[in-house]
């Protein structure tokens, strides 16, 4: 009868403003909310049996999946650089800028003064003390530098062991939210929040490996990355990574000391393979690539102040042999024992009356068994002339021209401080794209303009569905009045 | 993309990303106004540090190569002061021995000798001066010892030596031998100091120059000579004969004659030295105020412009502020109650 089917017309209509009005107050709620995809109500026109109603086919989250799939991409771009400019930054940092006092090339140019002052009163004590704490301070900056390089790969390591325990995670729950969310769309319940959700996990994976989205049955998704590697297709991949609590310059990726990831079993190639791009690759680039650099030059600048002293036409007091006034840890440099000499970089003992030699020996020579005339400054002039010689270093890990030792060092900080640059602009490109992809990502979000005008129309709907039942009621009323 | 709305989240996080922004280049400019030089040293060369270190490097050897001067200003200034004592010791005791009033009368002779036993001794003490930190003018690079041993032992050394003999030309030729032989008395107990003279001095980074003068130099020995043979006739050498102490003051007064000569000489040497120093000083007062010159141009900033620049960003900064209250102003909600 018409007027039964008007009346469920009427409920049907009722019904649907009430899910919108639900769609609606969801969405203001989550106005603030980042990630949060705007629900709306999709309805149709009910069709079969009497005719006439509405239907609510469903709740739908509008999202721009390929806004989203970019900006993940730029994401991860992002986070990689942010690795490596952390790290460029504080080596930079740490080796300071000339000019600054305490910086490399400050402590050099202090050696400097020190043996030019000397020179000028061989026989003063004060000049030859400052003279040692000048060396000494030099020394104990190499020292620190190489440390921290070393404290920031083992960082790096610690940071990695981390994340892939987070990635395993994150992998697990993306496999949990696919298989209720697949259950809720096979029984026709709402997902939308569940894929918020799964949304959410996806862009904290985004940070450490760049992924791409594909979409599966029944609302499911695979994830893989740019590089092709599969992280979550019906089951997730197993990352594993074993880590070293103490890494020292020695140790190396190439060398087998130090570890990789371990997709399902097979080791990760992370310059290029599969799981590159993003700020898991930044921290293997810091360890394996960055940091090693920084340690070879450090060592290369260690092993050209050495060279400039040990020897014997610099300082006569020397066999050819012997450890000249830098020395690697108290013993002559092998030049086998390269890596790692800034570390253990040391001002010979026979210099320093705290460790049983005699400041009178930068004065007459490391070698010296006696001391010499007091006022007799050739051996320091030596000395001096020795530091300032342009000399090609022996080790080119820095350059390969002919630099005085503060030019070797003007030139170590100047690499660094090239590389921080391009990182820092790589970083800004990146952070400017991703910036400009949420930027168009959160405009298509929630507006509460929109959504008031929305239940401006609702509220009409609903107050006229009502009116329609009331009328309806009359004349059921007339009729059962007969 | 054709939106048909345009998200809250968006609008409000584009406007704190702006203030972020602005608010980091007012402190960046804030920074540069006071200061004067720039924040980030590196981003300004462009991550290259080679011509700034190197300025930098140059300036603070420059600014020790300039104490360098100094002390090698003071270091010869003493010399030369010293010299030029012995010079007028040995130009007054060769002025009064040229009278020739001692030829007739022992007693004036008396009186000379003595005066030149004296002059031996004050020209003996002021070989021995040192300067403000102890070390010796005239030891060589042995700048701790003593010069000259003490006149009264040097002079007793030549007693010993002059014991058997009577002539003038005898004891001359003893005293003579005693200050001139190599491996004498004087290379062995007279003179204390090194054979090397004082070291040089590294008075600019391509310039290094020394005094070589020692107190073995044969102008001071010929000035000692003279002083010492004179002195020896005051010890009445050869005992009780006039005559031949007259000869010995003859003799004496020659050498004296040609000592201070020789002593000038070493002093202009001293004072070549001199200049040389004084124009390393301005020549590294220059190059200081050149190399000041090069870091401001690299690293300094127009306190002019970044001013100007604060003022922009500052006005920037407050119409934001307007621009964030109005629209927060403009919402639906306010017009529906």
């Amino acid at each position: 009868m018409s007027i039964s089917s008007a009346l469920s017309n009427a409920v049907s209509g009722l019904t649907a403003a009430s899910r919108a009005a639900e769609a609606v107050s969801s969405n203001t709620a989550n106005a603030m909310t980042d990630g949060y995809g705007r629900r709306e109500v999709e309805l149709a026109a009910r069709s079969g049996g009497a005719g006439g109603g509405v239907r609510v086919l469903g709740e739908q989250r509008m999202v721009e999946q390929g806004l989203i799939s970019d900006r993940r991409v730029s994401q991860a771009a992002g986070a990689e650089a942010e690795v490596e400019v952390a790290f460029l930054s504080a080596h930079e940092d740490s080796i300071g800028t000339p000019g600054e006092p305490g910086s490399l090339t400050d402590r050099i140019d202090r050696v400097d003064s020190a043996l030019l002052e000397l020179s000028s009163q061989p026989d003063s004590q004060a000049r030859q003390e400052e003279t040692l704490n000048a060396l000494n301070a030099l020394t104990d900056q190499i020292n620190t530098l190489s440390d921290e390089v070393q404290t920031a790969r083992q960082d790096a390591d610690a940071t990695i062991d981390k994340n892939v325990d987070q990635l395993n995670a994150s992998l697990e729950q993306v496999v949990d939210l696919n298989l209720q969310i697949q259950r809720n769309t096979i029984s026709n319940l709402p997902t939308a929040a569940l894929m918020d959700e799964r949304q959410r996990v996806i862009d904290g994976i985004a940070d450490l490996v760049p992924i791409k989205e594909l979409p599966r049955d029944n609302g499911a998704v695979a994830l893989v990355t740019t590089g092709g590697a599969v992280l979550v297709d019906g089951t997730a991949a197993e990352l594993s990574f074993e880590p070293t609590p103490t890494i020292v310059p020695e140790m190396s990726l190439e060398g087998g000391t130090l570890g990789t990831v371990m997709l399902n079993g097979r080791p990760q190639n992370m310059e290029t393979g599969g799981l590159a791009g993003g700020s898991l690759a930044g921290q293997f680039a810091v360890r394996d690539d960055l940091a090693v650099e920084a340690q070879a030059e450090l060592d290369s600048l260690a092993r050209d102040l050495v060279a400039r002293f040990d020897d014997p036409a610099v300082d006569a007091s020397l066999t050819a042999g012997d450890p000249g006034l830098f020395t690697d840890r108290g013993a002559a440099f092998d030049p086998a024992d390269e890596v790692g000499l800034s570390a253990r970089l040391t001002v010979n003992s026979a210099v320093d009356p705290d460790q049983g030699g005699a400041l009178w020996r930068l004065r007459d020579g490391v070698g010296a068994t006696a001391p010499g005339a007091s006022g007799d400054n050739a051996q320091i002039l030596a000395f001096h002339d020795a530091l300032n010689d342009p000399a090609v270093p022996q080790s080119d890990a820095i350059t390969g021209t002919q630099r005085s030792i503060a030019g070797l060092a003007a030139e170590l900080a100047s690499s660094v401080s090239t590389r921080h640059q391009n990182a820092l602009s790589e970083q800004s490109y990146s952070n400017a794209r991703t910036d400009s992809l949420l930027d168009l990502e959160r405009a298509g979000g929630v507006d509460t303009d929109q959504e008031l005008q929305k239940l401006l129309l609702i509220e009409q709907a609903y107050a006229a569905n009502a009116q329609v039942i009331q009328a309806v009621d009359e004349m059921l009323k007339e009729l059962m009045a007969i | 993309m054709q939106y048909s709305s345009i998200g809250d989240l968006s609008q409000s996080l584009q406007l704190r990303r702006y203030n972020a922004e602005l608010s980091a280049e007012l402190t960046r400019l804030s920074e540069e106004v006071t200061t004067g030089v720039t924040s980030d040293v590196g981003k300004t060369v462009g991550g290259d540090y080679r011509p700034l270190a190197g300025i930098e490097s140059s300036l603070k050897a420059v600014e020790t190569h300039q104490k360098i001067a100094n002390e090698a200003a003071q270091f010869s200034s003493g010399m030369q002061s010293r010299l030029e004592h012995v010079q007028t010791q040995a130009e007054d005791i060769s002025a009064s021995l040229l009278s020739d009033a001692y030829t007739a009368d022992p007693d004036t002779a008396d009186i000379v000798a003595r005066s030149a036993r004296d002059a031996f001794h004050s020209t003996v003490s002021s070989l021995n001066g040192r300067d403000a930190n102890g070390a010796s003018y005239f030891a060589g690079t042995a700048s701790d010892s003593d010069a000259l041993a003490s006149a009264d032992v040097m002079l007793d050394e030549l007693k010993l030596a002059v014991a058997g003999e009577t002539t003038a030309a005898g004891v001359a030729a003893v005293v003579s031998d005693w200050f001139n032989a190599p491996g004498g008395g004087f290379e062995t107990m007279g003179y204390l100091g090194s054979d090397d003279p004082p070291s040089d001095f590294r008075l600019s980074p391509d310039q290094t120059a020394g005094v070589e003068v020692t107190a073995a130099d044969p102008a001071i020995r010929t000035v000692l000579e003279g002083l010492a043979l004179a002195a020896l006739v005051a010890e009445d050498i050869p005992a009780g004969d006039n005559a031949a102490q007259r000869e010995m003051l003859d003799a004496s007064r020659d050498l004296l004659l040609t000592g201070s000569d020789q002593v000038v000489t070493l002093r202009a040497d001293v004072g070549y030295f001199e200049g040389a120093v004084a124009d390393a000083e301005t020549r590294n007062e220059a190059e200081k105020n050149a190399l000041e010159l090069a870091r401001l141009e690299i690293i300094g900033v127009d306190s002019y412009e970044a001013a100007a620049q604060l003022e922009a960003v500052q006005t920037q900064l407050e119409t934001l502020y307007s621009v964030t209250a109005r629209l927060s102003q403009l919402t639906l909600a306010d017009y529906l109650r």
